[in-house]
């Protein structure tokens, strides 16, 4: 446990610099984002109040009322946050490929470790699910200063709700990297863990296998794939269902747990027995 | 441990703002308006077999609620794992589940597809089928049927006939009775004239055989300039003989011009003059009588339920008020409307029959805390058996609103 501790601390610190980075950079576009836009709308608000000498409810009417989501919506906030997914995506690959094709060929070192190498593997998902969290937290974090920003520069007249729940909910579809509740928060973020660790797999195929191992990974993602939403699929070619919602619920959890086992068991047996240095 | 600091604070962090936002969201529910209900008249009693569902709007957004009469659950505080389930209960989804776990097992939450008799549950939908040369082929009606002696359960596919593979087929209802499950369907297909030609069939299908022992074509109508519409009656009583007997078809006549509202449920503008013939179909002798309505039913007028051999009742706003119209189907008696003793102006309202009992709820345009009123009227004596005010326990901003739909 330790030993596999170390290895995170050991992960996260190497990608930590430019992961801080972008996570700096988050901070400042989406709060000058949100100094902006909230500072255009008050100015558009002194515009038709002295110019026409409307008074409130006019305003409202012809300007309409501020809403958080006009800020979450917009490439201030967007932007940034896009670029952290891109990122992560990237890094996903990145993580493995860096050890063979960095300055020194670093896998070789990772592989002298004292440590079983499924402490390798699970030490870099954990890393990966680590930074997205982060990324998910400190964008609630610049939310709340966000918050605080139109509720300084905005009369309450002419806003729209401040509450976190209706401010996340303007991400659109987006909102569902924002688990609301516990459950969803293990959901969310236990199926996340297991789609990395399928990854993983289909990259150590690649690392074990080369060019055929590129046609296995393939294969392995669509198969852990297919094999995640057969429930779904079942329904669907025979246009029916066989259970009962909370029912599906625990057979697709079961499901994860069938494939996170696999991917690990898989990755380890690469690890150990097949990958080329 | 102090050279790790990098990650052991993004897990501090991370542990920090998903604690204070799930504190923050727990908190922001309970800002929500909850609810009480002040009794005004009659006994409380009454009221306790309810639940009312409803939508609270903050302006940009709708949270769902329901309260029991002892506590308003919003869908955010209902666990997660229920919500699996739904956060609607359907009293007659959860009735069939409960007597039949494995029937229902991953049949579909809709109230309007089941049907049942003493001898067979069914669930029925259609199989809109394929098209080939711009025509539909091979549609049919799917069906689940239990046998609730044997508890066992078939799956049918009956095919429609060809000569009835319109352009247009939709399933408006269908009775299970003994043995027998009567789909009542519209077809709307174009004439040699150009013009959309609709039809009103029912298809008699015998459960035990799975076939379609007769098709009967019940009414034709032309919808030259849409100042015709026909809709079979919203009747959601289950346990309602008339299911055994004898389904109504409400026949609205519009003056031209003017549009017909889809939704009998909807009612606004009723200033248009329209006319209505209620035809009601025989299952047994499969004939059809037309009756003229009485002349007080206005467009928008809700069926609330019909006995075999008894009354209509129906319900429509008047002048901000509403009133419910009791009239012995066929009687030309011109019967007086009930009025619905509401102390503010009708908003909008929702109607459930249980029992004996037809509760009337009604959203007011009422200022503060009253959210609206609960109406009880007893069916067998026409008595208002109960009233009482849904109150909020704070006032309601300018942009927020709350709105009942429905009773369970």
């Amino acid at each position: 446990m330790r030993k596999g501790s170390r290895l995170i601390f050991f992960e996260f610190n190497r990608a930590s610099r430019m992961y801080f980075t972008l996570l700096t950079v988050m901070f400042f576009t989406q709060i000058l984002g949100f100094f902006v836009m909230s500072k255009g709308y008050m100015g558009q608000v002194e515009h038709y109040i002295r110019t026409y000498g409307l008074d409130i409810p006019a305003i409202q009417e012809a300007i309409g009322i501020f809403s958080p989501e006009q800020i979450i919506q917009s490439p201030w906030v967007m932007a940034p946050l896009s670029l952290c997914i891109v990122y992560m995506i990237a890094y996903t690959f990145f993580i493995w490929y860096r050890d063979w094709y960095g300055a020194n060929v670093f896998i070789y070192r990772l592989f002298m470790l004292p440590v079983s190498r499924t402490y390798v593997f699970i030490s870099k998902a954990v890393t990966i699910l680590l930074m997205v969290i982060g990324i998910i937290a400190f964008q609630l974090f610049v939310l709340y200063i966000g918050k605080w920003i139109i509720a300084g520069n905005i009369p309450i007249d002419f806003r729209g709700s401040l509450s976190m729940l209706d401010i996340v909910m303007g991400f659109n579809y987006l909102t569902i990297f924002f688990p609301f509740t516990t459950v969803q928060f293990f959901t969310l973020f236990g199926g996340m863990f297991i789609f990395i660790t399928i990854v993983f797999t289909a990259i150590l195929l690649e690392r074990s296998f080369h060019l055929k191992g590129i046609i296995y990974g393939l294969m392995y993602i669509i198969g852990s794939i297919v094999l995640l939403i057969s429930p779904s699929i079942t329904e669907i070619i025979l246009q029916r269902s066989f259970v009962y919602p909370a029912e599906m619920f625990w057979i697709q959890v079961g499901l994860f747990l069938i494939s996170a086992y696999i991917s690990i068991r898989v990755s380890t047996y690469l690890l150990e027995k097949k990958v080329h240095v | 441990m102090i050279k790790h600091w990098k990650t052991i604070g993004l897990v501090v962090f991370v542990s920090i703002i998903f604690s204070l936002f799930y504190v923050q969201m727990s908190r922001e529910v309970e800002t929500y308006p909850t609810f009480t209900l002040e009794t005004t008249e009659g006994n409380v009693e009454v009221v306790h077999p309810i639940t009312l569902y409803g939508d609270f709007h903050t302006g940009e957004h709708t949270h769902l609620f329901s309260y029991n009469l002892q506590e308003t659950m919003y869908v955010q505080q209902m666990p997660s794992l229920e919500r699996l389930n739904g956060f609607y209960k359907y009293a007659e989804m959860e009735r069939l589940e409960q007597l039949y776990p494995a029937y229902m097992r991953g049949k579909v939450d809709d109230v309007s597809m089941y049907t049942e008799s003493d001898l067979y549950v069914v669930q029925a939908d259609m199989d809109w089928g394929t098209y080939k040369n711009d025509e539909p082929v091979n549609m049919a009606f799917n069906l689940s049927v239990l046998h609730k002696e044997l508890q066992k359960e078939a799956r049918m596919t009956i095919e429609i006939p060809k000569r009835d593979q319109s352009s247009f087929i939709s399933l408006e209802k269908m009775y299970a009775v003994g043995e027998d499950l009567h789909i009542v369907t519209s077809h709307s297909h174009d004439s040699d004239h150009g013009l959309t030609v609709f039809d009103l069939r029912v298809y008699t299908i015998q459960l035990d055989r799975g076939k379609i022992g007769s098709t009967d074509v019940i009414y034709t109508w032309e919808q030259e300039d849409f100042t015709e519409d026909i809709r079979v009656a919203p009747i959601e009583n289950h346990d309602s003989i008339l299911a055994d007997q004898r389904m109504l078809l409400l026949k609205a006549i519009v003056e031209e011009d003017t549009d017909i509202e889809n939704d009998l449920q909807i009612s606004k503008n009723q200033t248009e003059k329209v006319s209505y013939e209620l035809i009601a179909y025989d299952f047994r002798t499969k004939s059809l009588d037309t009756f003229k309505l009485p002349s007080q039913v206005k467009d928008g007028a809700e069926f609330i339920s019909y006995e075999d051999n008894s009354d209509v009742f129906l319900i429509q706003e008047n002048q901000e008020k509403l009133e419910v119209i009791e009239w012995q189907l066929g009687s030309d008696e011109q019967p007086g409307p009930l009025m619905v003793p509401t102390n503010n102006p009708v908003h909008s309202y929702t109607t459930s029959y249980q029992g004996e009992y037809l509760y009337i709820y009604v959203n007011s345009k009422a200022p503060n805390k009253n959210i609206g009123e609960i109406h009880v009227l007893y069916v067998p004596t026409g008595e208002w058996v109960y009233a009482g005010n849904l109150m909020s326990n704070r006032p309601l901003k300018d942009e927020e609103e709350v709105i009942i739909h429905s009773i369970e």
